[in-house]
C-alpha cells in the first residue's frame, strides 16, 4: 500500500542546509488509520509531502499501491495526485469562490470528469459526511468541522486508496476534532481507504490504529495496542511516544 | 481548457469586487483608446476638410509650362489611367468681370465685379476640392453658374469683408445703379444675388450670354477672391477661349509617395508632350500641410500604441496583484490535481474575459466621450464626429490583446507556483538580484527603441522599426523601470516622507521594500497615461512653433496689374504701415525649358527688393544660404529659385540662368547667377488665398527672383504688381485693410489682404486642434490614472491582512491612513518621473521620425504647463484614490482586518 525505503530530503534555508529525512523507512501494508506523530521539525510534514507527491526525495523510493513516484513526470504526478491520493489540510484550504459542492467537484473538474457525474458524487459524500444541507454554501458560510468535512469529501472524490491529513484538527476545537478523529475512522473502516494523519498530539494519534514516530528524519518506532481488545488513549499514547523518543 | 474555464469562471465570480475594479480599469483603458481613435479621426476628418477647402485634395497637378493656355486635351484621360491615380480632374480657371442681370423696375441693385472664375468638372471636381454649398446646387449645363458667397453679396451692391465701394470706371467693383439695398435690408434677396438670378460676363466688347444662378457657395475657410464656377465647357463659352483645360488636379491613391510619383511621371511626361507640360506636387504637399496631417497620424499610431501598453499594464499589475493575493487558492487546486496549464490558462481566460468586458463596456464609452468633445469645440471640428471603423476594432482587438498579453505574466506566475511554498505561505522577500534584473532589461528596452531609429536606413524601415519595435521596447522598458525608479524614490525621498506623514523612521521604505514589483508595475501603468499626455502636448507645441511658426507672411497685400511707385509711396504715408517692399512680376522668355531654338517658353522674373523681402517673408533654404544670397542678389546679375523649378529644370546653385525679356524691342540675352534655391510654405498658402497664382507664387514654380535693380537695368522695368506691407502691432487689420483700399481705391488695385489674419486663421485652427487635442490628452491621463487608481484601491485591499497585523502589534488608525497614502505619493511621484523621461524621450524619437519620414525638423517641445497639469493630475488621483482605501483602512478594527484570510 504504502512502502518508503530509505528516504532522504534536505533542504537549504538561508545559508544552512537542513536534512529534513535522514534514511526514512515506513510500510504501510493494508487500510487503515494511521498517524505520523512526531516533535516540530521532525521532518513529518516532509514526508506528508512526499507521500503526496508534491515533492520528490532526494534518495530513497517510494511507492504507493504499487506506483513509484519517482518514475511519474509532473503530469502524471499531478494526476495521480488527483485521482489516487486524497489530502485534507490543517486550515481546510476550501476555495473561497466555490460552493462547498464546487470545492468537492474540483478535482472532478481538474480531470475533465462527467459533471453531472461529479454532481451526484459530490452530493453522496456530502450527505455521507454530515454536510449535504450546507452543499451550496461557500466555506465563509461553514463552521470550521464543516468545512474539514467537506474537505474530507473532496479527498474522497475519486475513493482513493490513501488520503493524507495535515493536522486535520488543528484549527478546530475539541468537540469538533473529536467528531472528525471519529468521522475519519469510520471511512478508514468502511471504505477500506488508507488514512495518514501527520499529528504531533497525542489525542488525536490516539484515534488511529497505529502511529509511527518520527524523529530527527527516520521512523524511530511504532506505537499500537499491544492486544486487539486495547484502546488506545492520550495518556497512553503520549506515555508510549516519550520512551519511543527518549531510546531513540 | 475545461478545468481552466472553470477556475477562471470561478475566480471571476468569486470576486467580483476585484473583477469589478479590474474591468472598469480595463474599460477605462480601452475607452481611451476608442476616445484616443475617434478623436485623432474627427481632428484629422476636421483638418482635412478645412485644408482640403483651402488646398484641395489632390497630391500633384499638371499644368502648362508657361503657366498660360491650355493643356493637350488627351491629356486629361490620359492621366486617369496612370498608375497610382484614383483620379485626373481638369479645370479652367480664369479671371472675368461679372455682373448681375436685372429688370429696371424690381429696385435691385445690379452690381459687378471681378472675380475668379473656375469651369469644373461638376461630378469629380468635389472629389479634389469640395465646394460647400450654402444652397442649390453645382452647374451642370454651360448656361448654369455658382457663385460665392462674397461674390452674390458684391453682385448685389455690398462687400461683406470692406464694406460697400461706390461704381467707378475703371475700379475692379461696383454698382451701376443707385443701391437700394439697405432699404431691403430685411430681405435676404437684397444683401445677395439669389439662386434663380441671372448673371453674365463683362467683356471690353460687349456683354456675355445670360447664366442662371444655380446655386452659392460658401467661401473656403481661408476666404480668397470671390469666385464664379462655370462646367468647363460653360467657362470656355463664356469666355470664347480655347476647349481643354488649363490645369488637371491628380488624385493619388492613400499610400503614394506624391514627390515620388512626381519624379516618376516627369520623364513619361516629356516624352510625351515636350517641354511643354510641368508636373508637379500640389500646394497641399508643398505647404506642408499634408506632410503635418501624415505626422498627426504617425502621433495616432503612437498615442494608440501607448495606450493598449497602458491597458496591458494595467490588467497585469491587476492580475499580478490577484496571483499573489490568491497563492494559498492557487496551490491548493495544484495539491488537488491542477495542473500547471489549468492555471495559466484559467488567468489567459481571466484576462481574456476583462479585456472583452472592457472593450464592450469603454469602446461605446470612448466615442461618446470623443462626441461629447466634439459638441464642445463644434466650431474647431466642422467636421463632426468621425468613427474611425478600424480604429474601433484595432481598440477592441488591442483591449483584448491587451487583457491576454496583460495576463501571460500572471498567468505564468500562477503556473510556477509551487504547491509547498504556498502551502506555508510566507513572505518572500524580493531580491536584489530582481530588481536589478528589471533595471537591466528596462534599460535594454531603451536602448532598443535608440537603435530603432538610428539603425535602419530609410524612411519606411525607421517607421516599421520604430512601431514595431522600438516603441513597444520604450514603453516595456520604461514601465520595468518602474520597479527600480520606486525604490530610487523611497530611498531618496523615504525619510522625508516618513516626517512628513508623521510615520516612524523608515516604515515607508520597509513596507515598499516588500512589495517593489507591486508597487513599481503600478508606477509603470501610472506613467503611461502621462507620458501619453506630454507627448501629444510637445507634439502639438512642435508643430505650432516650427510650422506655423516659419510660415512668417507680410501683414498685408496689396494685389495689382501695375502699381508705381506713388502707391507705395503712399502706403508708406499710412501711419500704421511700418514697412513696404514691392514685388514686380515680369514676362521674360527662356530656353531652359529644353526645347532651344524651337520654343520660347514665357516665365517670370519676380523682381524685389533683397533686404525687406527677406525681412517679411521666411523661406527655407534648400541650397545656398541667405547672408550669401542677399550680398549676391545686391551685387546684380543673380537670382534665386524655387526648389520645384530646381527639381524640373535640374538647376541649382552656381549654375547659369539665361533668358530674354518678352516685352518690348530689347531681347537681348541675359545671364543670371543662381545663388539659392527656396522653399517658402507660407507663400504657397497665401498663392491660393489671394489666387494670384498666375501672377505671383504659383509661377514660382517655374520662375525666377531677382532684384528690381536688375529688372529696371536689364529689362528696362519698374511696374510691380505686388506690395507687402508691414503693419504696425497695434493696428486692426479690417481697419487697416479698409484704410488701404479707401486710400487706393483710384489706383487699380485688384485686391489687399491681411496675411496675418491668414496666420490667425491658421493659428486658430492648429491651436483649437491642439486645444481639442490638449482636452483628449489630458482625458486620457485622468482616464489611465484613474485606471490605476483601481489597482491602488485593489492593491490597498488585498493588503488588508498585512495592514491588520501592522494593527494588532501597535499601529494606530491614522497612523495606516498615512502609510498608505504615502505609499500611494510614493507611486505618484516614480511615475511623474519615468512618465517625464518617457514622453521627452519619445519626443526626441518623433522628431527624428518626422525628419526622416516626412521631411519635417520639428524640435521637441517641453510644455511646462503641461508637465505641471499632469504632475497634478497624476498625483492628485493617487491620493484621491487611495483616500477611500486609507478610510476604510481607518474605520476597521484589527479583528476585521485580520479575517480577511
Amino acid at each position: 500500500m504504502v512502502r518508503c525505503e530509505n528516504v532522504h530530503k534536505s533542504y537549504q534555508l538561508g545559508d544552512r542546509r537542513v536534512e529534513a529525512l535522514r534514511g526514512l523507512d515506513l510500510t504501510i501494508d493494508r487500510p487503515g488509520f494511521y498517524a505520523v506523530m512526531g516533535a516540530s521539525g521532525s521532518g513529518k510534514s516532509t514526508l506528508l509531502h512526499l507521500l503526496a507527491a508534491l515533492d520528490a526525495p532526494d534518495e530513497g523510493t517510494i511507492e504507493i499501491s504499487g506506483t513509484k513516484l519517482e518514475s511519474l513526470g509532473e503530469r502524471e504526478a499531478d494526476a495521480f495526485r488527483a485521482r489516487s491520493i486524497g489530502i485534507v489540510f490543517q486550515q481546510f484550504n476550501l476555495l473561497p469562490t466555490m460552493t462547498a459542492r464546487e470545492n468537492v467537484e474540483l478535482p472532478g473538474v481538474l480531470q475533465g470528469e462527467d459533471p453531472h457525474t461529479l454532481r451526484d458524487r459530490a452530493a453522496q459524500l456530502l450527505e455521507r459526511l454530515g454536510v449535504g444541507e450546507r452543499a451550496e454554501h461557500r466555506p465563509q458560510a461553514l463552521s470550521g468541522g464543516e468545512q474539514q468535512r467537506v474537505a474530507i469529501a473532496r479527498a474522497l472524490l475519486f475513493q482513493p486508496k490513501l488520503i493524507l491529513a495535515d493536522e486535520p484538527t488543528g484549527a478546530l476545537d475539541s468537540a469538533s476534532s473529536a467528531r472528525l478523529w471519529a468521522l475519519l475512522r469510520d471511512v478508514a473502516d468502511e471504505e477500506g481507504v488508507t488514512i495518514v494523519m501527520v499529528t504531533h498530539e497525542p489525542t488525536a494519534a490516539a484515534h488511529c490504529s497505529r502511529i509511527f514516530v518520527i524523529s530527527d528524519g527516520r521512523v524511530t518506532g511504532e506505537i499500537a495496542p499491544e492486544h486487539q481488545q486495547e484502546q488506545l488513549d492520550a495518556a497512553s499514547v503520549a506515555a508510549r511516544y516519550q520512551r519511543v523518543v527518549g531510546t531513540a | 481548457m475545461r478545468p481552466a474555464w472553470r477556475l477562471a469562471i470561478s475566480a471571476l465570480s468569486g470576486r467580483r469586487k476585484r473583477v469589478v475594479l479590474l474591468t472598469a480599469a480595463v474599460a477605462l483603458s480601452a475607452l481611451l483608446v476608442a476616445a484616443v481613435a475617434t478623436a485623432t479621426h474627427s481632428i484629422n476628418a476636421s483638418l482635412q476638410a478645412r485644408v482640403t477647402a483651402t488646398v484641395g485634395n489632390a497630391q500633384a497637378r499638371l499644368e502648362p509650362a508657361s503657366g498660360q493656355g491650355r493643356l493637350p486635351e488627351r491629356l486629361l484621360t490620359e492621366a486617369g489611367s496612370w498608375d497610382g491615380v484614383v483620379a485626373a480632374v481638369g479645370r479652367v480657371r480664369d479671371s472675368i468681370a461679372i455682373e448681375r442681370i436685372v429688370e429696371p423696375e424690381s429696385g435691385l441693385a445690379a452690381g459687378w465685379s471681378t472675380a475668379l472664375a473656375l469651369g469644373i468638372d461638376p461630378e469629380l471636381e468635389p472629389r479634389v476640392r469640395p465646394i460647400d454649398l450654402a444652397e442649390g446646387r453645382l452647374p451642370e449645363a454651360p448656361d448654369e453658374v455658382v457663385l460665392d458667397e462674397l461674390l452674390a453679396a458684391r453682385l448685389a451692391g455690398r462687400d461683406p469683408a470692406a464694406g460697400m465701394m461706390a461704381g467707378r470706371a475703371g475700379q475692379v467693383r461696383g454698382v451701376d445703379q443707385p443701391d437700394r439695398s439697405e432699404n431691403d435690408a430685411s430681405s435676404p434677396g437684397a444683401a445677395r444675388v439669389a439662386v434663380g438670378e441671372t448673371v453674365r460676363l463683362r467683356r471690353l466688347l460687349g456683354r456675355g450670354e445670360p447664366a442662371r444662378v444655380v446655386g452659392i457657395a460658401k467661401q473656403p475657410p481661408l476666404g480668397g477672391r470671390p469666385r464664379v464656377y462655370f462646367t468647363v465647357e460653360g467657362l470656355a463659352s463664356a469666355t470664347r477661349g480655347k476647349p481643354g483645360v488649363s490645369e488637371i488636379d491628380l488624385l493619388l491613391v492613400d499610400d503614394a509617395d506624391p514627390e515620388a510619383f512626381v519624379e516618376a511621371q516627369r520623364q513619361g511626361i516629356v516624352d510625351a508632350y515636350g517641354q511643354g507640360v510641368l508636373i508637379q506636387t500640389s500646394a497641399r504637399i508643398t505647404s506642408g500641410l499634408e506632410q503635418n496631417l501624415r505626422s498627426s497620424r504617425v502621433g495616432f499610431y503612437v498615442g494608440s500604441i501607448m495606450a493598449f501598453f497602458s491597458a496591458g499594464f494595467i490588467i497585469m499589475t491587476g492580475l499580478t496583484v490577484d496571483v499573489a493575493q490568491r497563492q494559498r487558492e492557487l496551490a491548493i487546486v495544484r495539491c488537488v490535481g491542477g495542473t500547471r496549464a489549468h492555471l495559466a490558462g484559467a488567468q489567459l481566460i481571466v484576462g481574456g474575459v476583462i479585456g472583452t468586458l472592457g472593450a464592450v463596456l469603454g469602446i461605446p464609452g470612448g466615442v461618446v466621450v470623443t462626441w461629447a468633445l466634439v459638441e464642445m469645440f463644434k466650431e474647431n471640428l466642422g467636421a463632426g464626429l468621425a468613427i474611425s471603423t478600424a480604429g474601433l476594432v484595432l481598440s477592441a482587438a488591442g483591449s483584448i490583446i491587451a487583457g491576454l498579453l496583460g495576463a501571460a505574466w500572471p498567468a505564468w506566475k500562477a503556473a510556477s507556483t509551487s504547491p509547498l511554498r504556498a502551502l506555508s505561505p510566507q513572505a518572500q522577500p524580493a531580491r536584489t538580484r530582481g530588481i536589478v534584473l528589471t533595471l537591466g532589461l528596462g534599460l535594454a528596452g531603451v536602448a532598443a527603441q535608440i537603435a530603432s531609429i538610428t539603425l535602419p536606413t530609410t524612411g519606411d524601415g525607421v517607421f516599421w522599426a520604430y512601431l514595431t519595435f522600438g516603441l513597444p521596447a520604450l514603453v516595456v522598458g520604461y514601465f520595468l523601470l518602474g520597479v527600480p525608479a520606486v525604490v530610487l524614490v523611497t530611498r531618496l525621498l523615504g525619510p522625508t516622507l516618513d516626517a512628513v506623514l508623521g510615520l516612524p523612521r523608515g516604515v515607508l521604505a520597509r513596507t515598499i521594500a516588500a512589495h517593489p514589483y507591486r508597487y513599481g508595475f503600478t508606477t509603470g501603468a501610472m506613467m503611461g497615461g502621462l507620458a501619453l499626455m506630454l507627448s501629444i502636448w510637445a507634439q502639438g507645441g512642435s508643430v505650432m512653433r516650427d510650422w506655423l511658426g516659419s510660415l512668417r507672411f507680410p501683414d498685408a497685400f496689396v494685389y495689382g496689374l501695375s502699381l508705381t511707385p506713388d502707391i507705395q509711396d503712399r502706403l508708406d504715408g499710412l501711419d500704421f504701415v511700418e514697412g513696404t517692399a514691392a514685388i514686380a512680376v515680369h514676362p521674360i522668355e527662356t530656353d531652359a525649358f529644353g526645347v532651344r531654338g524651337l520654343t520660347n517658353y514665357r516665365s517670370s522674373f519676380i523682381a524685389f527688393e533683397p533686404d525687406t523681402f527677406f525681412e517679411l517673408a521666411t523661406l527655407r533654404w534648400v541650397e545656398g544660404d541667405e547672408d550669401t544670397a542677399r550680398e549676391r542678389l545686391n551685387q546684380g546679375g543673380a537670382i534665386i529659385v524655387a526648389r520645384e523649378f530646381m527639381v524640373a529644370q535640374g538647376l541649382s546653385v552656381g549654375d547659369t540662368f539665361v533668358c530674354r525679356n518678352a516685352l518690348g524691342e530689347d531681347r537681348t540675352e541675359q545671364s543670371f547667377e543662381i545663388v539659392g534655391v527656396v522653399t517658402s510654405p507660407g507663400l504657397d498658402i497665401v498663392s491660393t488665398f489671394f489666387n494670384i497664382g498666375e501672377n505671383y507664387t504659383q509661377q514660382a514654380l517655374h520662375a525666377v527672383f531677382g532684384t528690381r535693380a536688375d529688372l529696371k537695368e536689364r529689362f528696362g522695368s519698374d511696374a510691380t504688381q505686388l506690395v507687402q506691407i508691414e503693419l504696425a502691432d497695434d493696428v486692426d487689420d479690417a481697419v487697416a485693410l479698409d484704410t488701404i483700399k479707401r486710400e487706393l481705391f483710384d489706383t487699380g488695385i485688384l485686391e489687399a489682404g491681411s496675411g496675418r489674419e491668414i496666420k490667425r486663421e491658421l493659428a486658430s485652427v492648429i491651436s483649437n486642434t491642439l486645444i481639442v487635442s490638449t482636452t483628449i490628452a489630458i482625458g486620457a491621463m485622468v482616464i489611465a490614472s484613474f485606471g490605476v487608481a483601481n489597482l491602488i484601491v485593489a492593491t490597498v485591499e488585498s493588503r488588508r491582512y498585512e495592514l491588520g497585523v501592522f494593527r494588532a502589534i501597535g499601529a494606530g488608525r491614522a497612523s495606516l491612513a498615512r502609510l498608505v497614502v504615502g505609499e500611494s505619493i510614493v507611486v505618484a511621484i516614480a511615475a511623474c518621473g519615468l512618465g517625464f523621461v518617457l514622453s521627452v524621450q519619445g519626443s526626441f524619437a518623433g522628431r527624428a521620425l518626422n525628419r526622416v519620414l516626412l521631411g519635417l525638423d520639428l524640435q521637441p517641445f517641453i510644455s511646462w504647463t503641461a508637465v505641471a497639469i499632469g504632475f497634478s493630475t497624476v498625483i492628485g488621483v493617487c491620493v484621491f484614490a487611495a483616500l477611500p482605501a486609507a478610510i476604510g483602512v481607518l474605520r476597521a478594527r484589527p479583528r476585521e482586518l485580520l479575517a480577511v484570510r
